[in-house]
């Protein structure tokens, strides 16, 4: 089942950072909800990099699917290795959001919604940088949410194994992540922030 | 307290223009537990809006029939039973009679409930049995029969749970639903990996403040929408509709994939907004035990 009779995003201009399958099927899924769409480098992570990003137009819908991050023995990262990872991940992700928010507060009249993709909170050996930096994103979503309440932007995630095993998924669960995000970036999901949704972490 | 004008608070699309085809859901039945009133009806109506026959399950005969006949102006296919999802036979003998009347029961609403304000010390042991046995019992006993009958049929199937968004924290005055409403996310988890390899999905959705005429929130004329609403990052409360589309995105094929899921939709409300908080008031020394609105 497609979203093809539902144009949940009809009108609203979506920015979508970062590469990968599952981006790719979230890209995919906003297009068919009605969103139109652009696309941006997960490796820019520098302010006036991002802010030149939004200058290019305006922007409703951000989401933001990181920056893969390297399995590492953790009695094996350096502290270079281990600040690289919350600088390409996890900074990248809130200056995104911060840059994105600003826009938004400035113009009145004007509301968003920020969705950030990530793999499962289960945890996995050899990932303590990375489950660390996605703990980190688990509780800004609810920070953000909260703050940005009355801004007219609303912040969640999904947070999967969808994403994290996506050649593994099954196609009801890659359409699933799919319609979800497009559902959770809608109006209909108004009443929905500071959110960290799953598809089947069973 | 008044919300500033310059507050940007966004409301859902109205009912009228409903987020998912007419057809969603046809040729499917759905049973929805305590669907008389409130939040059952709320997702009864938006599952039969999609297009699903609706089986509304009440504590009473007449409170079933006075959801039906909402849900029978709108033009949906509907029945309704009185019944006690704490008996097994009682929720057996309801599942016959949908079923020889709509055809195989393929959704589940689980939805039966209550809820007051009362001190643990001075709940008695029936009012704790009570809350605790409709929500903890009731959503195990009519999810096994609707499984049961699902398994028969070689499987499929998709359940939704009606839980709270105080889950993760609890809140004093409210030991009861607390415990019963958590159980049941935790429930929502085990049940989905049981039936996974039968295709039946099971999610939840913590819902936050849905005031509705019989809701302990929403009955009070001096606890306005407006006022209730300040209290949320969000700036309102949540609308009926918005909790019945969310229920019914996770019982249709859009959501195939999904199981063992929780979402919650509380505009924030379980969520820290301040470090520092008013002074802390035991609630044996409370004028209001849950509270009060600003």
């Amino acid at each position: 089942m497609s979203a093809n009779a539902m144009p949940w995003l009809a009108g609203r201009r979506a920015l979508l950072v970062g590469a990968g399958a599952a981006a790719d099927a979230v890209a995919a899924a906003l297009v068919t909800a009605g969103a139109t769409l652009r696309r941006a480098d997960a490796a820019i992570v520098e302010g006036p990099d991002i802010a030149e990003v939004f200058d290019a137009g305006e922007v409703d819908l951000l989401v933001h699917a990181g920056t893969p991050l390297p399995a590492v023995p953790a009695e094996t990262i350096g502290l270079d290795d281990w600040r690289g990872t919350f600088s390409v991940d996890l900074d990248g992700r809130f200056l995104f959001a911060a840059e994105f928010a600003r826009r938004i507060i400035a113009a009145p009249g004007r509301h968003g919604a920020i969705l950030f993709l990530m793999p499962g909170m289960r945890s996995h050996p050899l990932r303590a940088a990375a489950a660390s930096a996605h703990g980190a994103l688990d509780n800004l979503v609810k920070s953000l949410g909260v703050e940005w309440g009355r801004d007219g932007i609303r912040v969640n995630a999904i947070a999967s194994d969808v994403i994290r095993s996506f050649a593994a998924a099954s196609q009801a669960q890659i359409d699933s992540l799919g319609n979800l995000a497009a559902w959770l970036l809608s109006d209909y999901s108004a009443y929905v922030t500071g959110t960290v949704a799953g598809i089947d972490e069973l | 307290m008044a919300i500033p004008a310059h507050h940007r608070v966004i409301e859902a699309p109205l009912p009228e223009n409903p987020p998912f085809p007419r057809d969603l859901l046809a040729g499917q039945v759905a049973v929805v537990t305590g669907g008389g009133s409130g939040m059952g009806l709320a997702m009864a109506t938006e599952m039969g809006r999609a297009g699903a026959a609706i089986a509304i399950f009440g504590r009473t005969q007449e409170k079933a029939d006075q959801g039906a006949a909402t849900l029978r102006a709108m033009g949906v296919r509907v029945v309704a039973f009185g019944g006690d999802v704490r008996k097994p036979e009682s929720i057996a003998e309801n599942f016959e009679r949908t079923e020889a009347e709509l055809g195989p029961v393929t959704i589940l609403a689980n939805n039966a409930g209550g809820n007051y304000p009362v001190l643990a010390e001075t709940m008695s042991p029936g009012q704790w049995r009570s809350i605790t046995r409709i929500a903890i019992d009731g959503t195990f006993l009519v999810s096994a029969e609707f499984a049961r009958r699902r398994i028969a049929a070689g499987g499929g199937g998709a359940i939704v749970n009606n839980s709270a968004q105080y889950i993760w924290s609890g809140f004093p005055g409210d030991a009861h639903s607390a415990a019963a409403k958590a159980a049941i996310a935790t429930m929502t988890t085990g049940l989905a990996a049981d039936w996974k390899r039968h295709g039946i999905r099971v999610n939840c959705v913590a819902a936050g403040f849905f005031p509705h005429a019989h809701s302990v929130n929403g009955a009070d004329e001096n606890r306005s929408d407006e006022r209730t609403g300040s209290m949320f990052p969000i700036g309102r409360v949540g609308r009926m509709h918005e909790f019945g589309q969310i229920s019914t995105f996770l019982v249709s094929p859009l959501a195939a994939g999904i199981t063992g899921e929780t979402l919650v939709i509380d505009g924030g409300d379980r969520l820290r907004r301040q470090l520092m908080s008013p002074a802390f008031v035991p609630p044996r020394e409370r004028d209001s035990l849950w509270g009060d609105i600003p």
